[in-house]
Protein backbone atom coordinates (compact mmCIF):
# COMPACT_ATOMS: atom_id res chain seq x y z
CA UNK A 1 0.00 0.00 0.00
CA UNK A 2 1.23 3.31 -0.88
CA UNK A 3 1.67 5.71 2.03
CA UNK A 4 1.76 9.53 1.67
CA UNK A 5 2.57 12.20 5.08
CA UNK A 6 0.19 15.01 5.10
CA UNK A 7 0.73 18.29 6.98
CA UNK A 8 -2.60 20.08 8.02
CA UNK A 9 -1.31 23.52 9.00
CA UNK A 10 -2.32 27.10 9.31
CA UNK A 11 -3.41 29.27 12.52
CA UNK A 12 -4.41 28.65 15.50
CA UNK A 13 -8.29 27.85 16.15
CA UNK A 14 -9.44 27.44 12.73
CA UNK A 15 -10.48 24.12 12.89
CA UNK A 16 -7.32 21.51 11.94
CA UNK A 17 -7.85 18.94 14.55
CA UNK A 18 -11.75 18.87 13.65
CA UNK A 19 -11.12 18.17 10.48
CA UNK A 20 -8.53 15.77 11.63
CA UNK A 21 -10.91 14.22 14.11
CA UNK A 22 -14.04 14.38 11.11
CA UNK A 23 -11.74 13.13 8.57
CA UNK A 24 -10.08 10.15 11.33
CA UNK A 25 -13.00 9.44 13.36
CA UNK A 26 -15.89 11.02 11.95
CA UNK A 27 -16.54 13.06 14.97
CA UNK A 28 -16.82 16.82 16.26
CA UNK A 29 -16.90 18.74 18.79
CA UNK A 30 -17.97 22.48 18.99
CA UNK A 31 -15.48 22.54 22.14
CA UNK A 32 -12.10 24.43 21.29
CA UNK A 33 -9.05 22.56 22.40
CA UNK A 34 -5.72 24.01 21.43
CA UNK A 35 -3.40 21.74 19.61
CA UNK A 36 0.25 20.81 21.68
CA UNK A 37 3.29 20.04 19.43
CA UNK A 38 1.37 17.74 16.64
CA UNK A 39 -0.76 14.53 16.63
CA UNK A 40 -0.15 11.73 14.15
CA UNK A 41 -3.24 9.60 13.07
CA UNK A 42 -3.57 7.43 10.20
CA UNK A 43 -6.34 6.62 7.49
CA UNK A 44 -6.69 4.42 4.73
CA UNK A 45 -9.10 5.84 1.27
CA UNK A 46 -9.78 4.48 -1.60
CA UNK A 47 -8.83 6.29 -4.60
CA UNK A 48 -10.01 4.67 -7.71
CA UNK A 49 -9.16 1.42 -7.30
CA UNK A 50 -6.25 2.09 -5.16
CA UNK A 51 -5.56 2.04 -1.38
CA UNK A 52 -3.40 4.81 0.21
CA UNK A 53 -2.40 5.35 3.16
CA UNK A 54 -2.46 8.94 4.36
CA UNK A 55 -0.35 9.51 7.22
CA UNK A 56 -1.82 13.10 8.79
CA UNK A 57 0.33 15.22 11.30
CA UNK A 58 -2.13 17.55 12.72
CA UNK A 59 0.31 20.71 14.19
CA UNK A 60 0.07 23.79 16.69
CA UNK A 61 -1.56 26.47 14.93
CA UNK A 62 1.11 29.14 14.21
CA UNK A 63 0.17 32.77 12.98
CA UNK A 64 3.09 32.87 10.98
CA UNK A 65 3.72 29.40 8.77
CA UNK A 66 7.64 30.42 9.50
CA UNK A 67 6.90 29.22 13.24
CA UNK A 68 6.33 25.99 12.49
CA UNK A 69 9.49 23.57 13.50
CA UNK A 70 10.80 22.50 9.63
CA UNK A 71 11.62 18.85 10.84
CA UNK A 72 7.43 18.88 11.12
CA UNK A 73 7.76 18.77 7.12
CA UNK A 74 10.65 15.80 6.88
CA UNK A 75 9.03 13.73 4.09
CA UNK A 76 5.98 15.13 3.71
CA UNK A 77 4.24 14.57 0.52
CA UNK A 78 1.06 17.01 0.84
CA UNK A 79 -0.21 20.03 2.87
CA UNK A 80 -3.69 21.20 3.71
CA UNK A 81 -3.21 25.14 4.37
CA UNK A 82 -6.37 25.78 6.68
CA UNK A 83 -8.47 29.11 7.35
CA UNK A 84 -11.18 30.11 9.09
CA UNK A 85 -13.74 31.98 7.02
CA UNK A 86 -14.70 33.68 9.67
CA UNK A 87 -11.67 35.15 10.75
CA UNK A 88 -9.56 37.24 8.31
CA UNK A 89 -6.89 37.45 10.62
CA UNK A 90 -6.40 33.78 9.44
CA UNK A 91 -6.16 34.13 5.88
CA UNK A 92 -4.27 38.01 5.85
CA UNK A 93 -0.88 36.52 5.50
CA UNK A 94 -1.78 33.81 2.68
CA UNK A 95 0.60 34.79 0.30
CA UNK A 96 3.55 34.64 2.30
CA UNK A 97 2.61 31.58 4.22
CA UNK A 98 2.06 29.55 1.33
CA UNK A 99 5.17 30.45 -0.54
CA UNK A 100 7.15 29.41 2.48
CA UNK A 101 5.01 26.12 2.60
CA UNK A 102 6.26 25.67 -1.27
CA UNK A 103 9.75 26.49 -0.42
CA UNK A 104 9.92 23.65 2.34
CA UNK A 105 8.26 21.23 -0.03
CA UNK A 106 8.68 22.31 -3.56
CA UNK A 107 7.38 18.97 -5.01
CA UNK A 108 4.59 18.58 -2.18
CA UNK A 109 1.11 19.25 -3.16
CA UNK A 110 -0.65 22.27 -1.40
CA UNK A 111 -4.24 22.75 -0.56
CA UNK A 112 -6.19 25.91 0.37
CA UNK A 113 -8.94 25.78 2.50
CA UNK A 114 -11.50 27.56 3.96
CA UNK A 115 -13.03 25.45 7.18
CA UNK A 116 -16.54 26.65 8.74
CA UNK A 117 -18.26 26.95 5.95
CA UNK A 118 -21.74 26.46 7.95
CA UNK A 119 -21.23 29.66 9.98
CA UNK A 120 -21.39 32.09 6.42
CA UNK A 121 -23.09 32.40 3.98
CA UNK A 122 -22.34 32.12 0.08
CA UNK A 123 -22.71 35.93 -0.75
CA UNK A 124 -20.03 35.82 2.31
CA UNK A 125 -17.96 33.31 0.84
CA UNK A 126 -18.03 35.16 -2.56
CA UNK A 127 -16.78 38.39 -0.38
CA UNK A 128 -14.07 36.40 1.24
CA UNK A 129 -12.97 34.97 -2.46
CA UNK A 130 -12.45 38.55 -3.42
CA UNK A 131 -10.70 39.93 -0.75
CA UNK A 132 -8.18 36.58 -0.71
CA UNK A 133 -4.85 37.32 -2.52
CA UNK A 134 -5.07 33.57 -3.45
CA UNK A 135 -7.46 31.15 -4.92
CA UNK A 136 -9.09 28.55 -2.03
CA UNK A 137 -9.10 24.65 -3.40
CA UNK A 138 -12.27 23.95 -0.93
CA UNK A 139 -14.54 25.35 1.44
CA UNK A 140 -15.18 22.83 4.11
CA UNK A 141 -17.37 22.39 7.37
CA UNK A 142 -15.65 19.89 9.70
CA UNK A 143 -18.72 20.27 11.98
CA UNK A 144 -21.23 19.14 9.23
CA UNK A 145 -18.63 17.08 7.10
CA UNK A 146 -18.80 19.12 4.28
CA UNK A 147 -15.96 18.45 1.25
CA UNK A 148 -14.01 16.98 4.43
CA UNK A 149 -13.81 13.16 2.64
CA UNK A 150 -13.62 14.91 -0.66
CA UNK A 151 -10.61 17.66 0.19
CA UNK A 152 -8.77 14.14 1.30
CA UNK A 153 -9.80 11.81 -1.93
CA UNK A 154 -8.74 14.98 -4.21
CA UNK A 155 -5.66 15.51 -2.62
CA UNK A 156 -4.64 11.94 -2.71
CA UNK A 157 -5.30 12.12 -6.48
CA UNK A 158 -2.96 14.69 -6.68
CA UNK A 159 -0.33 12.66 -4.92
CA UNK A 160 -0.49 9.96 -6.67
CA UNK A 161 -0.50 11.99 -9.78
CA UNK A 162 -3.87 10.78 -11.05
CA UNK A 163 -5.04 14.50 -11.06
CA UNK A 164 -2.50 17.50 -12.05
CA UNK A 165 -2.03 19.43 -8.98
CA UNK B 1 26.42 7.38 45.10
CA UNK B 2 25.02 9.94 47.30
CA UNK B 3 21.20 8.95 47.98
CA UNK B 4 20.24 12.55 46.82
CA UNK B 5 22.17 11.74 43.21
CA UNK B 6 20.11 7.71 43.33
CA UNK B 7 17.05 9.97 43.63
CA UNK B 8 18.09 12.29 40.67
CA UNK B 9 18.86 9.78 38.92
CA UNK B 10 15.96 7.61 39.56
CA UNK B 11 13.69 10.52 38.81
CA UNK B 12 14.73 11.40 35.49
CA UNK B 13 15.52 7.99 34.38
CA UNK B 14 11.64 7.44 34.34
CA UNK B 15 11.03 10.72 32.09
CA UNK B 16 13.64 9.47 29.27
CA UNK B 17 13.63 6.81 27.20
CA UNK B 18 16.66 5.81 25.08
CA UNK B 19 16.54 3.40 22.39
CA UNK B 20 19.26 2.84 19.68
CA UNK B 21 19.09 1.44 16.43
CA UNK B 22 20.53 -0.51 13.81
CA UNK B 23 20.76 0.23 10.27
CA UNK B 24 17.97 -2.42 8.91
CA UNK B 25 15.21 -0.03 11.70
CA UNK B 26 15.99 -3.07 14.13
CA UNK B 27 16.45 -1.89 18.04
CA UNK B 28 19.84 -3.24 19.33
CA UNK B 29 19.59 -1.89 22.72
CA UNK B 30 16.81 0.04 25.10
CA UNK B 31 16.92 1.33 28.28
CA UNK B 32 12.77 0.60 28.37
CA UNK B 33 12.31 3.85 30.45
CA UNK B 34 8.67 4.41 29.37
CA UNK B 35 7.61 1.21 27.45
CA UNK B 36 9.27 -2.27 27.18
CA UNK B 37 10.84 -3.12 23.63
CA UNK B 38 11.32 -6.76 24.00
CA UNK B 39 8.18 -7.90 22.49
CA UNK B 40 9.06 -4.98 19.39
CA UNK B 41 12.53 -6.38 18.66
CA UNK B 42 12.06 -8.30 15.97
CA UNK B 43 10.03 -6.02 14.17
CA UNK B 44 10.85 -2.59 11.97
CA UNK B 45 10.73 0.59 14.42
CA UNK B 46 8.52 1.97 11.63
CA UNK B 47 5.65 -0.25 11.65
CA UNK B 48 5.38 0.30 15.46
CA UNK B 49 3.81 4.02 15.10
CA UNK B 50 2.54 5.81 12.15
CA UNK B 51 4.52 8.47 13.79
CA UNK B 52 7.66 6.35 12.76
CA UNK B 53 6.42 5.33 9.33
CA UNK B 54 6.52 8.83 8.36
CA UNK B 55 9.50 10.01 8.73
CA UNK B 56 11.21 7.25 9.13
CA UNK B 57 13.35 6.67 5.90
CA UNK B 58 14.84 10.48 6.86
CA UNK B 59 16.32 10.17 10.32
CA UNK B 60 17.88 6.56 9.17
CA UNK B 61 19.68 8.61 6.35
CA UNK B 62 21.51 11.07 8.66
CA UNK B 63 24.91 11.32 9.27
CA UNK B 64 26.57 11.53 12.64
CA UNK B 65 27.78 15.07 12.08
CA UNK B 66 24.50 15.86 11.02
CA UNK B 67 22.67 18.25 13.56
CA UNK B 68 19.69 15.84 15.66
CA UNK B 69 16.40 15.86 14.36
CA UNK B 70 13.93 17.37 17.27
CA UNK B 71 10.25 16.76 17.19
CA UNK B 72 8.87 18.66 20.19
CA UNK B 73 5.56 18.06 21.90
CA UNK B 74 4.46 15.19 20.32
CA UNK B 75 0.86 14.38 21.39
CA UNK B 76 0.05 10.61 21.90
CA UNK B 77 2.39 9.41 19.77
CA UNK B 78 1.94 6.04 21.04
CA UNK B 79 -1.50 4.67 20.69
CA UNK B 80 -0.94 2.51 24.05
CA UNK B 81 0.95 4.89 25.80
CA UNK B 82 -0.98 8.80 25.87
CA UNK B 83 1.00 11.70 26.69
CA UNK B 84 3.42 14.43 25.50
CA UNK B 85 6.83 13.21 24.44
CA UNK B 86 9.57 15.11 22.90
CA UNK B 87 11.68 13.03 20.20
CA UNK B 88 14.91 13.56 19.56
CA UNK B 89 17.11 11.32 16.49
CA UNK B 90 20.78 11.59 15.76
CA UNK B 91 23.74 9.05 14.55
CA UNK B 92 26.01 8.44 17.13
CA UNK B 93 29.30 6.33 17.12
CA UNK B 94 29.31 2.95 19.04
CA UNK B 95 31.89 0.98 19.31
CA UNK B 96 33.10 2.12 16.10
CA UNK B 97 29.50 1.72 14.16
CA UNK B 98 27.12 4.44 13.29
CA UNK B 99 23.70 3.73 15.21
CA UNK B 100 20.83 5.70 15.42
CA UNK B 101 19.82 7.00 18.79
CA UNK B 102 16.38 8.00 19.52
CA UNK B 103 15.85 9.96 22.84
CA UNK B 104 11.88 10.03 23.74
CA UNK B 105 11.68 12.42 26.75
CA UNK B 106 8.01 12.51 28.47
CA UNK B 107 6.67 15.60 29.17
CA UNK B 108 3.05 14.43 30.11
CA UNK B 109 3.06 15.78 33.58
CA UNK B 110 3.27 19.39 31.74
CA UNK B 111 0.82 18.82 29.48
CA UNK B 112 -2.53 20.32 31.30
CA UNK B 113 -0.49 23.04 32.24
CA UNK B 114 0.68 23.77 28.41
CA UNK B 115 -2.73 23.23 27.46
CA UNK B 116 -4.01 25.71 30.13
CA UNK B 117 -1.95 28.31 29.05
CA UNK B 118 -1.77 27.66 25.20
CA UNK B 119 -5.44 27.57 25.37
CA UNK B 120 -5.67 31.02 27.45
CA UNK B 121 -3.57 32.82 25.46
CA UNK B 122 -5.52 31.39 21.68
CA UNK B 123 -8.64 32.51 23.52
CA UNK B 124 -7.71 35.99 24.13
CA UNK B 125 -6.29 36.52 20.80
CA UNK B 126 -9.33 35.16 18.91
CA UNK B 127 -11.44 37.69 21.19
CA UNK B 128 -9.29 40.64 20.60
CA UNK B 129 -9.83 39.73 16.89
CA UNK B 130 -13.57 39.20 17.14
CA UNK B 131 -13.46 42.84 19.07
CA UNK B 132 -11.12 44.58 16.25
CA UNK B 133 -13.41 43.17 13.73
CA UNK B 134 -16.16 44.71 15.34
CA UNK B 135 -14.85 48.05 15.51
CA UNK B 136 -14.00 48.07 11.73
CA UNK B 137 -17.81 47.35 11.11
CA UNK B 138 -18.79 49.94 13.40
CA UNK B 139 -16.11 52.62 12.24
CA UNK B 140 -16.82 51.67 8.73
CA UNK B 141 -20.68 52.92 9.50
CA UNK B 142 -19.63 55.71 11.17
CA UNK B 143 -17.56 56.77 8.16
CA UNK B 144 -20.76 55.98 5.53
CA UNK B 145 -22.83 57.83 8.04
CA UNK B 146 -21.05 61.24 8.19
CA UNK B 147 -20.32 60.74 4.58
CA UNK B 148 -23.89 60.29 3.70
CA UNK B 149 -25.06 63.43 6.04
CA UNK B 150 -22.16 65.51 3.91
CA UNK B 151 -23.69 64.32 0.66
CA UNK B 152 -27.58 65.20 2.06
CA UNK B 153 -26.46 68.40 3.32
CA UNK B 154 -24.53 69.38 0.17
CA UNK B 155 -27.49 68.12 -1.76
CA UNK B 156 -29.66 70.42 0.46
CA UNK B 157 -27.95 73.32 -0.91
CA UNK B 158 -27.72 72.29 -4.05
CA UNK B 159 -32.01 71.86 -3.93
CA UNK B 160 -32.21 74.91 -1.52
CA UNK B 161 -30.02 77.44 -4.38
CA UNK B 162 -32.35 75.99 -6.71
CA UNK B 163 -35.54 76.82 -5.50
CA UNK B 164 -34.56 80.01 -4.12
CA UNK B 165 -33.97 80.94 -7.84
CA UNK B 166 -37.09 79.46 -8.82
CA UNK B 167 -38.94 81.26 -6.16
CA UNK B 168 -36.82 84.41 -6.90
CA UNK B 169 -37.70 84.29 -10.75
CA UNK B 170 -41.82 84.23 -9.68
CA UNK B 171 -41.49 87.20 -7.62
CA UNK B 172 -39.52 88.76 -9.79
CA UNK B 173 -42.80 88.45 -12.17
CA UNK B 174 -44.94 89.21 -9.61
CA UNK B 175 -42.71 93.09 -8.78
CA UNK B 176 -42.20 93.77 -12.29
CA UNK B 177 -45.24 92.63 -14.39
CA UNK B 178 -47.90 93.19 -12.39
CA UNK B 179 -47.10 96.72 -11.72
CA UNK B 180 -45.93 97.23 -15.04
CA UNK B 181 -49.51 96.00 -16.81
CA UNK B 182 -51.36 98.24 -14.16
CA UNK B 183 -49.11 101.11 -15.17
CA UNK B 184 -50.76 100.81 -18.87
CA UNK B 185 -54.05 101.86 -16.75
CA UNK B 186 -55.68 98.86 -18.25
CA UNK B 187 -59.42 99.38 -17.07
CA UNK B 188 -60.97 96.62 -18.76
CA UNK B 189 -62.58 94.17 -16.18
CA UNK B 190 -61.81 91.16 -18.21
CA UNK B 191 -57.84 92.21 -18.36
CA UNK B 192 -57.69 93.14 -14.28
CA UNK B 193 -59.09 89.73 -13.43
CA UNK B 194 -56.74 87.95 -15.72
CA UNK B 195 -53.53 89.46 -13.77
CA UNK B 196 -54.70 88.99 -10.78
CA UNK B 197 -55.59 85.32 -11.29
CA UNK B 198 -51.82 85.57 -12.08
CA UNK B 199 -50.88 87.28 -9.41
CA UNK B 200 -52.66 84.69 -7.43
CA UNK B 201 -51.24 81.55 -9.27
CA UNK B 202 -47.50 83.01 -8.83
CA UNK B 203 -48.09 83.32 -4.86
CA UNK B 204 -49.25 80.06 -5.22
CA UNK B 205 -46.93 78.45 -6.96
CA UNK B 206 -44.01 79.98 -4.79
CA UNK B 207 -46.02 78.85 -1.53
CA UNK B 208 -45.69 74.81 -2.83
CA UNK B 209 -41.62 75.99 -3.70
CA UNK B 210 -41.63 76.35 -0.22
CA UNK B 211 -43.27 73.27 0.57
CA UNK B 212 -40.96 71.00 -1.92
CA UNK B 213 -37.92 72.36 0.15
CA UNK B 214 -39.70 71.58 3.45
CA UNK B 215 -40.71 68.04 1.97
CA UNK B 216 -37.22 67.25 0.17
CA UNK B 217 -35.23 68.37 3.81
CA UNK B 218 -37.66 65.81 5.78
CA UNK B 219 -37.06 63.25 2.72
CA UNK B 220 -33.28 63.69 3.72
CA UNK B 221 -33.60 62.82 7.49
CA UNK B 222 -36.15 60.62 7.39
CA UNK B 223 -33.51 58.13 6.48
CA UNK B 224 -31.47 58.96 9.86
CA UNK B 225 -31.56 56.09 12.22
CA UNK B 226 -33.89 55.82 15.43
CA UNK B 227 -32.31 56.88 18.06
CA UNK B 228 -32.59 57.42 22.36
CA UNK B 229 -33.47 61.21 22.50
CA UNK B 230 -34.80 63.45 25.45
CA UNK B 231 -38.65 64.89 24.76
CA UNK B 232 -37.63 68.28 26.05
CA UNK B 233 -34.69 68.23 24.01
CA UNK B 234 -37.04 67.97 21.01
CA UNK B 235 -39.76 70.98 22.46
CA UNK B 236 -36.38 72.86 23.81
CA UNK B 237 -35.22 72.82 19.88
CA UNK B 238 -38.41 73.67 18.51
CA UNK B 239 -38.94 76.34 21.16
CA UNK B 240 -35.93 78.04 20.42
CA UNK B 241 -36.51 77.86 16.38
CA UNK B 242 -40.11 79.47 17.11
CA UNK B 243 -38.46 82.29 19.19
CA UNK B 244 -36.14 82.90 16.53
CA UNK B 245 -37.92 82.94 13.22
CA UNK B 246 -41.17 84.44 14.98
CA UNK B 247 -39.35 86.76 17.50
CA UNK B 248 -41.55 89.93 15.98
CA UNK B 249 -44.71 88.43 15.38
CA UNK B 250 -48.34 88.14 17.20
CA UNK B 251 -48.15 84.71 17.41
CA UNK B 252 -47.94 82.50 20.61
CA UNK B 253 -46.33 79.27 21.34
CA UNK B 254 -48.04 77.07 23.84
CA UNK B 255 -46.21 73.56 24.94
CA UNK B 256 -47.72 71.15 27.23
CA UNK B 257 -46.33 67.96 28.18
CA UNK B 258 -48.56 65.00 30.16
CA UNK B 259 -46.97 63.63 33.06
CA UNK B 260 -47.03 59.81 31.79
CA UNK B 261 -44.65 61.08 29.00
CA UNK B 262 -41.18 59.44 29.56
CA UNK B 263 -38.25 62.11 29.41
CA UNK B 264 -36.36 59.70 27.35
CA UNK B 265 -37.57 57.15 24.58
CA UNK B 266 -36.07 56.14 21.62
CA UNK B 267 -37.08 57.47 18.08
CA UNK B 268 -35.90 59.88 14.90
CA UNK B 269 -34.94 62.99 16.99
CA UNK B 270 -34.50 65.23 13.36
CA UNK B 271 -37.74 63.77 12.04
CA UNK B 272 -39.70 64.85 14.64
CA UNK B 273 -38.12 67.79 14.69
CA UNK B 274 -38.70 68.97 10.97
CA UNK B 275 -42.42 67.29 11.53
CA UNK B 276 -43.64 69.35 14.22
CA UNK B 277 -41.39 72.70 12.84
CA UNK B 278 -43.12 72.46 9.91
CA UNK B 279 -46.62 72.09 10.80
CA UNK B 280 -45.72 75.13 13.38
CA UNK B 281 -44.72 77.47 10.08
CA UNK B 282 -47.63 76.08 8.38
CA UNK B 283 -49.76 77.27 11.01
CA UNK B 284 -48.00 80.62 11.41
CA UNK B 285 -48.31 81.74 7.57
CA UNK B 286 -52.07 81.29 7.71
CA UNK B 287 -53.00 82.45 10.97
CA UNK B 288 -50.16 85.90 11.43
CA UNK B 289 -51.57 86.69 14.69
CA UNK B 290 -53.00 83.97 17.73
CA UNK B 291 -51.88 80.75 19.12
CA UNK B 292 -50.39 77.59 18.55
CA UNK B 293 -50.27 74.82 21.01
CA UNK B 294 -48.54 71.40 21.08
CA UNK B 295 -49.82 68.83 23.43
CA UNK B 296 -48.07 65.61 24.21
CA UNK B 297 -49.99 62.85 25.54
CA UNK B 298 -49.58 58.91 26.13
CA UNK B 299 -52.59 56.61 24.77
CA UNK B 300 -52.87 53.03 25.65
CA UNK B 301 -49.31 51.17 26.94
CA UNK B 302 -49.18 48.00 24.48
CA UNK B 303 -45.71 46.64 26.20
CA UNK B 304 -43.51 47.09 29.00
CA UNK B 305 -41.32 49.12 26.84
CA UNK B 306 -43.40 50.66 24.54
CA UNK B 307 -45.13 53.56 24.70
CA UNK B 308 -47.92 55.76 22.18
CA UNK B 309 -47.69 59.44 22.02
CA UNK B 310 -50.38 61.25 20.40
CA UNK B 311 -48.58 64.94 19.63
CA UNK B 312 -51.47 67.42 18.96
CA UNK B 313 -51.22 70.97 17.62
CA UNK B 314 -54.31 73.08 17.97
CA UNK B 315 -54.33 77.00 16.18
CA UNK B 316 -56.69 80.07 17.07
CA UNK B 317 -57.20 82.70 14.93
CA UNK B 318 -56.87 86.33 16.47
CA UNK B 319 -57.16 88.16 13.25
CA UNK B 320 -60.33 85.94 11.57
CA UNK B 321 -57.95 84.76 9.18
CA UNK B 322 -58.85 81.18 9.85
CA UNK B 323 -61.58 80.53 8.48
CA UNK B 324 -59.32 80.37 4.86
CA UNK B 325 -57.40 77.62 6.68
CA UNK B 326 -60.57 75.88 7.79
CA UNK B 327 -61.68 75.48 4.04
CA UNK B 328 -58.71 74.02 2.20
CA UNK B 329 -58.44 71.83 5.80
CA UNK B 330 -62.05 70.96 4.38
CA UNK B 331 -60.76 70.42 1.07
CA UNK B 332 -58.25 68.42 2.23
CA UNK B 333 -60.42 65.95 4.42
CA UNK B 334 -62.85 65.66 2.24
CA UNK B 335 -60.57 64.32 -0.97
CA UNK B 336 -58.69 61.39 -2.20
CA UNK B 337 -55.10 62.83 -1.94
CA UNK B 338 -52.96 59.69 -0.77
CA UNK B 339 -51.19 59.86 -3.59
CA UNK B 340 -50.54 63.90 -3.91
CA UNK B 341 -52.67 63.80 -6.84
CA UNK B 342 -56.05 65.87 -5.73
CA UNK B 343 -53.42 68.66 -4.29
CA UNK B 344 -55.36 72.57 -4.56
CA UNK B 345 -53.11 74.45 -2.31
CA UNK B 346 -49.77 74.39 -0.52
CA UNK B 347 -51.63 73.73 2.58
CA UNK B 348 -52.77 70.27 1.15
CA UNK B 349 -49.76 69.69 -0.01
CA UNK B 350 -48.05 70.29 3.54
CA UNK B 351 -50.89 67.73 5.23
CA UNK B 352 -50.36 64.82 2.33
CA UNK B 353 -46.80 65.40 2.86
CA UNK B 354 -46.91 64.70 6.59
CA UNK B 355 -49.78 62.16 6.78
CA UNK B 356 -47.13 60.52 4.45
CA UNK B 357 -44.27 60.42 6.74
CA UNK B 358 -46.52 59.60 9.85
CA UNK B 359 -48.14 56.74 8.14
CA UNK B 360 -44.59 55.57 7.23
CA UNK B 361 -43.35 55.52 10.69
CA UNK B 362 -46.22 53.13 11.73
CA UNK B 363 -48.50 56.37 13.13
CA UNK B 364 -51.82 58.09 12.66
CA UNK B 365 -52.65 61.16 11.75
CA UNK B 366 -55.80 63.18 11.91
CA UNK B 367 -57.02 66.81 11.43
CA UNK B 368 -59.80 67.99 12.63
CA UNK B 369 -61.29 71.71 12.18
CA UNK B 370 -64.58 74.14 12.97
CA UNK B 371 -64.72 77.52 13.29
CA UNK B 372 -65.27 77.64 17.20
CA UNK B 373 -62.27 75.28 18.10
CA UNK B 374 -59.57 76.60 15.37
CA UNK B 375 -57.43 73.47 13.25
CA UNK B 376 -56.58 70.47 15.24
CA UNK B 377 -53.43 68.30 14.07
CA UNK B 378 -52.86 65.23 15.66
CA UNK B 379 -50.57 62.30 14.86
CA UNK B 380 -49.74 59.26 17.03
CA UNK B 381 -46.50 57.21 17.22
CA UNK B 382 -45.36 54.07 18.81
CA UNK B 383 -42.30 54.99 20.77
CA UNK B 384 -39.94 52.29 22.70
CA UNK B 385 -38.62 53.72 26.37
CA UNK B 386 -34.99 54.16 26.14
CA UNK B 387 -32.93 52.10 28.60
CA UNK B 388 -30.38 54.66 28.87
CA UNK B 389 -30.50 56.25 32.44
CA UNK B 390 -30.72 60.24 32.93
Amino acid sequence: MISKKVILTGSFGVGKTSLFNQFVHSRFSDKYLTTIGVKVNKKVVNIGDEELSILLWDIAGEVSQDKVPVSYFLGANGIIYVFDLTRPTTYKNIMEDINYLKGLLPDGVVKIVGNKKDLVTESEIEGIKQDMALDCDLFTSAKTGENVEELFVLLGKEMLGEVAS
Amino acid sequence: MSLILKHKREKLEKQSQFIFIDNQGFVTDSCDSIFKTDGLLHQHIAEWFPFLESIYDHVAAKKVEEPEFRFSRLNAPFSLLPGIYDFVFSKVLIEGKEVLLWEIHDYTTLYEEFIRQQQACNEIIIKSERINAIQKVLQTQRINLSKRNADLEQLQKIRTKYYKKIEGGILQIERRATPHLLAKKIKDRETIDYITAIEHSLLQAKDFVEELIILTNAQDNYEFTEQSFEIYDLLNTISFRFDEEHANSNIELSISVHKDIPEKMIGNFTYLKHLIGGLILNYAKIIQAGIIEIQLAPTTIQQANLIKIKFYLQSYSINGKLPIYLGKVKRFNNHDNHDFGDIKSEIELRLSIIRHFVEQHQGKFSVESDEDNGVGISFTFPYVLSEEKL
